[in-house]
């Protein structure tokens, strides 16, 4: 992994993409992105979160839904 | 065409009704073509089937039959512009959970839902940084919401 050292205020680019730090203190960062709309910026913990759902909801069986059939349709 | 799937065997699908994810959908595939099949008919289920891989589909409702205000946070956090005059032109899907550990408790993924243009067949799993949403929303309450609701419009 790339790691580069910043201070409060300063950038990089990753590509077109600006990650700038707009805050420090303590163990808490804060970090501005300058991204175009097209690119999906998401905190990695929700990302692993709705990768899990997605492969777990991939795996579903028809017969599952005959559990709810009079519940839902 | 026909696309072979392994819950449905061999399938004869318009080629018009293919939707292409271009940035695919988390985890499962990268740019992917997908086709709505109806679960049964009068049933709000669907299956958001894949063309190219057999085993890979998705059950999915629209979350606006139980929680209508949803589609604000959906327009607000689209890639697409989306208002109120082309709001018709999209759908909205959540992607249903049955956990195998307990099947009653069915899920709805309202953190990461599905939007199709239907205009131009383009999809894409979007997340809704707006809100609280969750990928595991139990569906249980907001039904039980819906017929309560029914229900007293009913009794009035």
């Amino acid at each position: 992994m790339l790691i580069l050292s910043r201070k409060k205020d300063e950038s990089i680019m990753v590509g077109d993409i600006e990650v700038k730090i707009t805050s420090v203190g303590g163990d808490h960062v804060k970090i501005g992105i300058n991204a175009p709309k097209s690119v999906p910026v998401y905190r990695k913990e929700i990302y692993d979160a709705i990768l899990a759902q997605n492969q777990a909801a991939a795996n579903v069986d028809v017969d599952d839904l005959d559990v709810f059939s009079d519940f839902i349709p | 065409m026909k696309i072979d799937t392994t819950r449905f065997g061999t399938i004869e699908i318009d080629e018009k009704e293919v939707i292409n994810f271009p940035d695919g959908i988390i985890g499962i595939s990268v740019n992917a073509n997908f086709v709505l099949v109806p679960h049964k008919p009068g049933s709000p289920l669907m299956w958001l089937q894949s063309v190219t891989e057999p085993a890979i589909a998705f059950i999915v409702m629209n979350p606006l039959m139980f929680l209508p205000e949803y589609v604000r946070d959906v327009i607000r956090n689209s890639p697409w512009r989306i208002d109120d005059d082309t709001c018709g032109d999209f759908s909205i899907y959540g992607i249903v959970i049955i956990p195998k550990e307990d099947k009653t408790n069915i899920q709805i993924n309202l953190l990461a839902p599905i939007v199709i243009n239907k205009k131009d067949k383009q999809g894409a799993q979007i997340v809704i940084q707006t809100g609280n949403y969750k990928v595991d929303e139990p569906v249980a309450p907001y039904v039980k919401r819906m017929t309560e609701s029914l229900m007293n419009k009913h009794n009035k």
